[in-house]
């Protein structure tokens, strides 16, 4: 089975992986471009909303640290990296490799000998 | 949901601290439980809060507002590691997202963690138990989980906003809440129904594959676990 899937191109699951992100990057240019066309900011709703209420409360507000520019991406291309090494990795353990009779083994039917003893 | 450090007073966050922290040991004691009921429930759960890490700063435009806002993915994370379990996680996430992404706060770790994870995680969580108690179908439990817990979240960091407000606003407390609330809900509002559809797909998946993770579709109830000291797994 690992051997077949060696030897596709793209493997059913890489198929669905990278239609679902199309569909996202898509949805995300489209509403970019419109909010671009109508001269939107864009900004995160919960910086606004902190904008907002530091000025009711006179108040300034601050992060940890601040990522200006494309230090951002940067942060969040590394963090989400990892992530999505970190998902695969445990996504294979659990669902790829682990066979029916293994997740059964794990429970013993209460009738069963090993419960009784 | 991400509020910052400078905005809370520190009665305010000091209070959302303490609030957090009655959470903390059942949490822990959710996990170690779990843990003994299913020995794959330790990578499940890495592998859930580093979901919700990366859920919880995906933003996502909303064109009709002009902003962009992102998912909670704490109601899914309820329903599949326990509720408990995720305020654990939603402190670790928040944490980290506050550390190195420049995204909420150190002193405001309190009171966004109640919002995301534990109104948010608890609102789902309860709905999903509630819709699957009069057997409603699971993608319907579901979706009703992560769009009203979605909301839940924004609801109760507009109140945490308020209440800081609650003695020197200018505005009565309700009409202030409700301000706060706006300026999250339409842009939230879309958001919602995206977790609607992700927390429904992404369980129907898990049940389909792993109904031995999830508690309500565990193979019998009246099954006994094994031992974990004497249980093998996979052959490792």
């Amino acid at each position: 089975m690992i051997l077949d899937d060696r030897k596709v191109f793209l493997d059913p699951f890489v198929k669905v992986c990278l239609i679902t992100m199309f569909i996202f990057l898509i949805a995300i240019f489209c509403s970019a471009f419109y909010m671009d066309v109508h001269k939107m900011a864009g900004n995160g709703t919960d910086d606004n909303v902190n904008d907002m209420a530091g000025q009711v409360a006179n108040v300034q507000h601050h992060t940890l640290i601040n990522l200006p520019g494309d230090t951002q991406l940067g942060a969040f291309s590394i963090a989400n990296l990892f992530v999505g090494l970190m998902v695969g990795y445990t996504w294979r353990k659990i669902f790829s490799e682990t066979k029916k009779e293994d997740v059964e083994a794990q429970y013993i039917q209460p009738d069963s000998k090993e419960a009784k003893t | 949901m991400h509020i910052e450090d400078g905005i809370l007073s520190p009665a305010w966050w000091l209070t959302w601290y303490a609030a957090t922290a009655a959470f903390v040991a059942p949490g822990l004691r959710e996990i170690r439980r779990r843990i003994q009921e299913n020995l794959y429930y330790k990578p499940f759960l890495a592998m859930v809060g580093v979901a919700v890490f990366v859920i919880s700063s995906m933003h996502m435009p909303c064109p009709v507002t002009g902003s962009c806002s992102h998912p909670c993915g704490t109601p899914l994370a309820a329903i599949i590691v326990g509720p408990f379990a995720t305020v654990i996680i939603s402190i670790i996430v928040l944490f980290f997202q506050a550390v190195f992404l420049a995204h909420g706060g150190i002193t405001t770790i309190g009171a966004n963690t109640i919002s995301m994870g534990v109104v948010g995680t608890f609102v789902g969580y309860g709905l999903w138990k509630l819709f699957r108690y009069f057997k409603s179908p699971v993608w319907l439990a579901a979706g009703i989980a992560g769009f009203i817990g979605d909301l839940a979240v924004y609801l109760t960091s507009s109140l945490e906003l308020a209440l800081n407000l609650l003695h020197g606003g200018h505005l009565p407390f309700f009409r202030q809440w409700m301000i706060f609330f706006l300026g999250y809900g339409p842009t939230q509002l879309p958001l919602a129904i995206v977790e609607a559809i992700f927390t429904a797909a992404v369980l129907q998946v898990m049940i389909s594959r792993r109904p031995d993770l999830i508690p309500d579709f565990a193979p019998a109830k009246s099954a006994v676990p094994v031992n974990p000291a004497t249980a093998s797994i996979g052959g490792k």
